[in-house]
């Protein structure tokens, strides 16, 4: 297996941890999202970042509201819900541990 | 030269070229067969073409007013390819579009060779309708001309002393008319969606080729001929993908002028092909010498649909305007009128119209018998 192939999952599975993070600092909208991710290695797409959203809706992490904007038609801003702020503190303290782990073993 | 098509973005009006559009075609189709499980398709559909839609309104300018197929690629490229799952980040995203392109491929195959027997349903079909898209809908589902189905019917509703009617009504009740693109393409039996149409042109093609230099004009006239009916399909589904026709300005008061006029078209009609039967003469003026009676009407039948034709399509583009609906509710209520008159003439003039039933066989053997 690629070395690619190893990290793409560890991508995938952080994606949804990296999004809270984001949404949790402001409202925002998906091209906002991405252009925040765009300069990182977590790098994605439309494609890929609306159905990952509408399964955190679905799941009653994040919400949305219409907000007009000066060019163009209303857009989505996320928001976090009370779940989606809980469940991201629980990430937050378990990436810390992952992190304390991963410096100390071996060394 | 390209052709450009005006295309419906989640709300918003976007002219492409017209292989952009294909492409546009080909990723939301691939998208929605990606989402087939998702409960939030429709929402993410949606989403997905908000954002086609800004990204072609960055390539739009005062000067530059159409998407070029090239932004189309780009703007594809970077929407990347749908995820069910919602998932994958970062540079694998290269590996999985092609991966996912190939399944895609397979599924796509996977239609196209059940391509050939696409289930053909009966619906009733509004475009071209005279009163309840019965006929149509008749015509479309074995593939015959809508005239011919209309005179079967009418010839039966007359024979069978009324129970034609009846039967017409029934179906009317339980028969639906086709209301989305996938019902339009199952009342023709074609396949729906362009994949499936590329699919099946490339299919016969190689099944051509494979007989020989001989075939390839016949397997190109085969593409030409499936381009043309995804043509016609795309006019049907002109009110789904972007703007309905201009309404013409008096909508509503010409209406029942209209409709009036191609009533009393048809009424003239139906006189004169009784009176041709009857009398083998139309209201008094003698067919020639042994000209066939037959004839006469096959000529009467393609006059009244080149008479009534710009009428009936002035009368069409009115349902195409905002209060169509109304002015549908207006028609079809003077229609059961025109009806309701037509039944109290026959019941008025009841001999001579037994007459012309008891004339009709003598028309078919004519017609045989040359």
């Amino acid at each position: 297996m690629s070395i690619d192939g190893k990290l793409g999952p560890i991508r995938k599975g952080l994606l949804e941890f990296l999004i809270l993070k984001i949404i949790s600092a402001d409202k925002v909208y998906v091209a906002d999202m991405l252009k925040l991710l765009s300069t990182t290695e977590f790098a994605t797409q439309e494609g890929t970042l609306y159905p990952l959203l509408s399964k955190m809706r679905r799941e009653n992490l994040v919400d949305y509201e219409w907000r007009e904007s000066e060019s163009g038609p209303p857009r989505k801003y996320y928001k976090l819900t009370a779940k989606g702020k809980s469940q991201l503190a629980e990430l937050n303290q378990y990436w810390k541990l992952i992190n304390t782990t991963i410096s100390e073993l071996g060394n | 030269m390209n052709k450009v098509i005006t295309i419906n973005l989640n709300g918003n009006a976007y002219q492409v070229e017209e292989r952009g559009y294909q492409l546009l075609c080909e990723y939301l189709d691939g998208a929605e067969a990606q989402l087939k499980d998702n409960p939030d398709r429709a929402e993410i559909i949606s989403d997905l073409e908000q954002a086609i839609a800004d990204k072609c309104r960055s390539f739009l300018g005062p000067q530059k007013t159409i998407v070029a197929t090239s932004e189309i690629e780009q703007i594809i490229h970077a929407m990347g390819p749908v995820d069910s799952e919602g998932g994958e980040a970062g540079t694998s995203s290269q590996t999985q579009s092609s991966s996912s392109q190939s399944d895609r491929k397979s599924d796509s195959g996977g239609n196209s060779k059940s391509g050939a027997d696409i289930p053909k349903r009966l619906y009733r079909i509004r475009e071209g309708k005279q009163i309840e898209g019965v006929c149509t809908g008749l015509a479309a589902y074995f593939g015959i001309d809508v005239t011919i189905v209309r005179l079967i019917f009418v010839a039966v509703a007359i024979a069978s002393g009324g129970i034609g009617v009846g039967v017409y009504f029934i179906l009317v009740v339980v028969v639906p008319y086709a209301e989305t693109s996938e019902q339009h393409a199952a009342a023709f039996g074609m396949p729906f969606n362009a994949q499936d149409f590329i699919n099946q042109a490339k299919e016969h093609y190689s099944e051509f080729k494979k007989d020989g230099e001989d075939w390839k004009q016949r397997a190109k006239e085969k593409q030409h001929e499936w381009q043309r009916s995804w043509r016609r399909s795309m006019r049907r589904r002109r009110s789904w993908w972007g703007p309905p026709p201009v309404p013409p300005p008096l909508v509503g008061a010409t209406l029942p002028i209209f409709g009036v006029l191609i009533g009393l078209l048809t009424l003239i009609w139906i006189f004169a092909v009784i009176s041709v039967i009857n009398t083998h003469a139309i209201f008094g003026w003698p067919l020639p010498f042994r000209f066939p009676v037959w004839v006469a009407i096959v000529i009467l039948i393609i006059l009244l649909n080149v008479v009534i034709g710009p009428f009936k399509y002035m009368r069409d583009a009115q349902y195409a305007h905002p209060y169509g609906a109304v002015v549908a509710v207006w028609a079809s209520i003077a229609w059961m009128a025109f009806l309701v008159f037509v039944a109290w003439l026959a019941y008025q003039h009841a001999p001579e119209l037994q007459n012309f039933i008891q004339n009709l066989p003598n028309v078919w053997n004519e017609m045989m018998n040359r």
